[in-house]
């Protein structure tokens, strides 16, 4: 008989069989399914300061996340609309001229790891593409990132046609990237900085008020 | 290299070394040598023979079976700490004094705490009484430490003492020999001589097969010749000299080839050891020890002439350290000190810890074989995938790389979050904690009143006038005069 503990554990260990194997025992039994949905995201929180005081590294916490999403998966439609949105929801990209790539899909798997739904829309992404981007998923915040001096004006640029779209008041905006300061992001209107995946996990919490 | 060894005998035979000691000279007659005053004259034939009987594999006990050490030839290296320094920088004010005995059980616990440091060494605090110091000192590092433990005698008299201590510890002279918890060093003096007490402490220790480390010092330009090759030359003949002594007297007796080298300043007149030159000369001991006599080395090391944990230490300890470990050096020795063998700086005795963990991952090497090469994963991930989580990255993300521990692994604006440290504050920060959580396992009660007993007796010998050099080890050489002739000291 698997318990929530085994549930925690199997997340922890990155164990994606095992988390839904265990996620379908529990459901058998009639547990209820928003349960079984905060003792997935209360796993990957314990994963999140286990990573924090550097006891995990990122690999185990990206694994981890993909354990949670496939427990998730078993789940959702089984919840209601209101427990199905998990925490939020995040579309991130990297903007218009700029195609690095990694950096950016570290930090969405790390936001996505902490129990957030994330839209990675790719590399390359024009402040029109962005606009699209919110109108479609309707998120509750737009991270961009860059990596090139050349590039990150468009940072600027997004946030504008966010303005001009009517769409700015409603998501929060959070930036980062190499040659991002937190004086440039206050600046151009961000409503958040992160140097890095570990921040912008916080930061994206900060911002949601979790 | 060969040319090395010729030389070396050569001048063994020709010239000859001074050795200033009664015992040593009736041994070295009787196996053949030419002796003329102190003058022993080393037949070829005698220093081959006794090469032969030089182990190739010593074994370095612990106070537990978990800290004994190995050292032997294509084996992997140990560290241990400079032994013998009288400065010491405070942990909290960086300030510089002479060492306490505060100090002594500090270095030592933060040696004993950290996992790169292999076995601990005497320390010489200033406020002790001096004629037993080195017994004192012993029964600190029994306390302090569960590592194998080197001394570095200034005298030849309170060796006795120490091999008591030792036997009590480990409860019988057979299992002192087996896995001996104690090593010795004592050292040749450049050009060409062993001093009386540098003889006794070999007699005093040898009847137990105690290791010895043999140690000589030569100065390029000052006590050995000025080139490199010279030098090595020169530091080898001691080196044969040595052993050529202590298996005459005692065959079988683990000996550590650990010559050392200095090299005079020609500007300001000072014996300096953080040169590239001293990591070159470290590499040609370690490979002479190796490849020609398959002797386990025991050579510096992350040596430093910088005045304390800072760029020039960094970069003198990584070259000092990372050569000779290169070259074959079964202990790579000098672990946290500056100032040329002077002073102990404990938060670069806790940077030389990652140093030697980085020097160990080196020597590791790239593994090759079909599973580290990872062509099932680059074909799985493909063109524009990524190996975040990828199986091969989570099987040997951890294994394939060593994690320094005081090192910033940030991005400046969090590294200004974090309290803009550099490498010494968080070196500090990690002594710190090492000295708040580490514990050493107690010696028992009943035996620290034996150990106390024993230093009390020798507290009482010095008082009275009458510290012996036949204590504990029962057949030792007494001092003769020097001879003004050849034995300038």
């Amino acid at each position: 008989m698997e318990s929530k503990t085994g549930l925690v554990q199997s997340v922890i260990e990155g164990d994606a069989e095992k988390t839904q194997r265990i996620v379908q025992e529990l459901l058998n039994t009639g547990e209820d399914a928003k349960n079984l949905l905060d003792t997935l995201v209360s796993a990957m929180d314990h994963v999140g300061d286990e990573w924090r005081v550097g006891n995990m590294f990122i690999p185990e916490v990206l694994v981890a996340a993909r354990a949670m999403q496939e427990g998730i998966k078993l789940l959702r439609p089984l919840l209601s609309a209101t427990d199905s949105k998990v925490r939020g929801t995040i579309i991130i990209g990297t903007v218009q001229g700029d195609l690095h790539d990694i950096g950016k899909s570290l930090v969405g798997m790390m936001i996505e790891g902490a129990g957030f739904q994330v839209i990675d829309l790719g590399v390359d992404i024009s402040p029109e593409r962005f606009v699209q981007a919110v109108k479609k998923y309707q998120p509750d915040i737009v991270a961009m990132s860059t990596l090139l001096t050349t590039t990150i004006s468009y940072m600027r640029d997004t946030i504008r046609s966010l303005e001009e779209a009517g769409l700015r008041n409603t998501v929060k905006v959070l930036v980062g990237g190499a040659p991002v300061t937190p004086e440039y992001a206050l600046a151009i209107g961000s409503d958040g900085y992160a140097p890095d995946g570990a921040t912008a996990v916080m930061k994206v919490r900060d911002l949601l008020g979790i | 290299m060969l040319k090395i060894h010729e030389q070396s005998l050569e001048v063994l035979e020709k010239v000859g070394m001074n050795v200033n000691h009664r015992k040593s000279l009736e041994i070295l007659a009787q196996a053949g040598a030419k002796i003329d005053g102190i003058r022993v004259h080393f037949p070829k034939t005698l220093v081959e023979e006794c090469l032969k009987t030089v182990p190739n594999r010593i074994v370095y006990g612990g106070r537990n079976l978990k800290n004994d050490l190995v050292a032997e030839i294509g084996g992997d290296f140990h560290t241990r700490p400079m032994t013998g320094g009288e400065g010491y920088i405070d942990l909290e004010t960086r300030q510089w004094r002479k060492v306490l005995t505060k100090d002594l059980i500090e270095f030592t616990t933060l040696a004993d705490g950290l996992e790169q440091v292999d076995y601990v060494t005497s320390i010489y605090p200033d406020d002790m009484n001096l004629d037993t110091r080195d017994v004192h000192i012993l029964r600190l590092l029994l306390e302090h430490s569960v590592k194998h433990i080197e001394v570095q005698p200034y005298t030849g008299v309170g060796v006795g003492y120490m091999v008591e201590m030792i036997q009590a510890v480990q409860g019988s002279a057979e299992e002192v020999r087996k896995r001996p918890l104690l090593s010795v060093l004592t050292s040749a003096l450049a050009p060409l001589q062993f001093l009386p007490y540098a003889l006794d402490i070999l007699f005093t220790v040898g009847p137990l097969h105690i290791p010895i480390e043999l140690n000589t010092m030569p100065i390029a330009g000052a006590t050995a010749p000025v080139t490199l090759a010279g030098l090595l030359l020169q530091a080898n003949i001691e080196m044969l000299a040595g052993i050529t002594i202590a298996q005459s007297a005692f065959p079988g007796m683990p000996l550590m080839y650990a010559a050392r080298n200095l090299i005079l300043d020609p500007w300001t007149g000072l014996s300096l050891m953080g040169r590239m030159e001293a990591a070159m000369m470290a590499a040609g001991m370690a490979q002479i020890a190796s490849d020609l006599y398959s002797m386990p080395s025991n050579l510096f090391g992350p040596v430093s002439d910088a005045m304390s944990a800072d760029g020039q230490a960094a970069v003198e300890h990584m070259m000092n350290a990372l050569i000779p470990a290169l070259c074959g050096a079964s202990v790579i020795a000098g672990l946290g000190h500056v100032e040329h063998c002077y002073t102990y700086d404990p938060i670069l005795l806790v940077l030389d810890n990652d140093l030697i963990g980085m020097v160990r991952r080196f020597m590791r090497g790239i593994e090759v074989t079909d599973e580290t090469l990872g062509m099932d994963a680059i074909i799985r991930v493909g063109p524009g995938g990524n190996y975040l989580i990828d199986p091969h990255t989570l099987k040997y993300f951890k294994s394939e790389y060593y994690t320094p521990k005081t090192v910033n692994r940030f991005v400046r604006n969090v590294w200004n979050t974090k309290g803009k440290k550099d490498a010494n504050q968080l070196a500090k920060e990690r002594a710190s904690k090492i000295l708040a959580e580490h514990t050493v396992e107690p010696l028992d009660p009943k035996l620290m009143i034996e150990l106390n007993k024993i230093v009390a007796a020798a507290d009482k010998a010095a008082a009275e006038g009458k510290l012996t050099h036949a204590y504990g080890g029962g057949s030792i050489g007494s001092l003769v005069d020097v001879v003004t002739s050849g034995g300038k000291v």
